[in-house]
């Protein structure tokens, strides 16, 4: 909602001074992550889960890399070799985490949200990894595409439809707790679960489109 | 002292008594229950020690809590949350005192996504002792008890090989999952890890669960939201008993809190940071307010 609230603040600067629109949002991240600095939370006595101070920039970042210019030209001339880069540094990262091979968070140097892997703060090697996944990705996606188009077909519809499909996937997962906590685990009431569940996320995507196509059509 | 002198001074602590008595049960009536909520917060606490904690208020007077897991906020004076409390009771009981307390709790996280981010927060915060309400989120999600088992003990093992004391706040205690049986074989594990560990725990569950039994009318609350509310208050008391009896009572001395019975006799305080003023964490009330 806060990064809706600050969406025209980013387009207004974008038309104005579109140069610093990247700069300005990575100076904002990085004073963030260096000095530790986020948003209270209130009434309770916490922080935010997401500081939006550094999550403003994957925001941003999708935006400035979907212009034809600027940074994003620079990324699309230079997409193989970024590419090259990706891989290997996505497979380190990969096995350091299933490995558990991660150091010891104690012994890191100061500013220690620079070397942390941190969803809060996005820290740095969280952002790499996101960035480096990103590449390997747009990489992967035209063999997906015509092999499995209709898997294709049915995860963008889940993601053109994204609001929709996150609040009924909450009240489904909801739900679906209730039915495990009443009715006990197991192979078969789980894969039901989920498969009923994905199957609805689904008919939430296609109701959504069904609903723009015959209001386009109207 | 002659008879008669003492004889008016009986009286006097009678009419003093009977004067203040209905006006703090009118203001305070949650608290009729909180000898019961003392009672089983002592659950697992008695043995184990703070010996981080201890070596921080010899050399520093200063404790850094940092609280994870589920919050358990329940007050309706949210800015005066449990955290909150412990902290006003343990400042103002304890001359020179500084005890920070960082939360960062965070509602539904399971014991396995915690593990890291507790890693992460001990590096940022550096904190003497780690408060954790742990395994309220795993119970209703039905995580498996030997997962919750390893996982715990493991994050439990890396804090105390960082020099970092850990306390156990308990899971909660929730009427409609009373009888749940995963909800209870979590619990249990919670508990054999603790024990296996040798740390302390805060029996919030049993003291809210006493709470609840003890069907006396005023104090008894209704709703289950009133017994949330009662037992996070309840949970206040009982963190910061467990603290103070943990670093600076001896075992012949004894804390007051509202609630307690009268056959509990209380020592006078002593001056610095030695003893404790007795001084309830859920009135806020300063030292020196002490039973005389």
């Amino acid at each position: 909602v806060l990064m809706v609230v600050v969406a025209p603040i980013v387009a207004i600067m974008h038309r104005s001074v579109p140069e610093w629109v990247l700069p300005v949002s990575f100076a904002i991240y990085i004073t963030s992550v260096c000095l530790g600095i986020n948003v209270k939370t209130w009434p309770t006595h916490g922080q935010w889960f997401f500081n939006p101070l550094c999550w403003q920039l994957i925001f941003v970042l999708g935006f400035t890399m979907s212009r034809e210019y600027g940074p994003a030209r620079w990324v699309r001339n230079n997409v193989r070799t970024l590419r090259i880069v990706a891989v290997p540094l996505l497979i380190v990262i990969f096995c350091m985490g299933w490995f558990n091979l991660w150091w010891d968070p104690t012994k890191l140097p100061e500013p220690r949200l620079l070397f942390l892997l941190g969803k809060t703060f996005v820290t740095p090697i969280r952002l790499i990894q996101f960035l480096a996944l990103i590449l390997v990705m747009s990489m992967a996606f035209p063999y997906i595409v015509r092999y499995v188009p209709g898997l294709v077909a049915f995860f963008s519809a889940l993601g053109r439809n994204s609001l929709p499909v996150f609040c009924v996937g909450s009240l489904l997962s909801l739900a679906g707790q209730i039915v495990r906590s009443a009715l006990g685990t197991g192979f078969i009431l789980d894969t039901f679960l989920v498969g009923s569940g994905v199957l609805m996320l689904w008919v939430v995507a296609w109701l959504a489109e069904w609903r723009s196509r015959t209001g386009a059509k109207a | 002292m002659t008879a008669v002198s003492k004889l008016v001074w009986a009286l006097a602590a009678v009419v003093v008594a009977g004067a203040w008595a209905p006006v703090h049960a009118q203001a305070q009536p949650q608290r009729a229950g909180s000898g019961v909520c003392r009672e089983a917060g002592e659950a697992g606490a008695a043995t184990a020690s703070l010996p981080n904690v201890a070596k921080a208020l010899r050399e520093r007077k200063k404790i850094v809590v940092l609280a994870l897991g589920t919050t358990p906020l329940g007050l309706r004076e949210q800015e005066k949350g449990i955290y909150s409390l412990v902290e006003t009771f343990l400042e103002g009981a304890f001359k020179g005192l500084d005890v920070e307390i960082v939360d960062r709790g965070v509602s539904g996280e399971l014991v396995r996504d915690a593990s890291q981010r507790i890693r992460n927060e001990v590096a940022l915060v550096n904190p003497d002792v780690v408060f954790w309400q742990v395994g309220v989120a795993d119970g209703i999600a039905m995580t498996p008890v030997n997962e919750l088992k390893s996982e715990l003990a493991d994050t439990v093992a890396w804090l105390k090989a960082h020099h970092v004391d850990v306390v156990i706040i308990g899971m909660r205690y929730v009427r409609s999952l009373a009888g749940n049986a995963h909800y209870r074989n979590i619990r249990r594990a919670i508990r054999d890890v603790q024990r296996q560990a040798g740390i302390p725990r805060i029996g919030h569950y049993e003291a809210v669960e006493a709470l609840d039994r003890i069907k006396d009318g005023s104090a008894v609350p209704r709703s289950e939201a009133a017994l949330t509310e009662a037992g996070a208050e309840c949970a206040a008391n009982i963190i910061s008993r467990a603290l103070a009896a943990k670093l600076f009572v001896k075992p012949a001395q004894k804390i007051w809190l509202p609630g307690m019975p009268r056959s509990e006799e209380v020592r006078p305080p002593q001056p610095g940071p030695s003893a404790p003023a007795q001084a309830s964490p859920s009135s806020g009330a300063a030292p020196g307010t002490a039973k005389p």
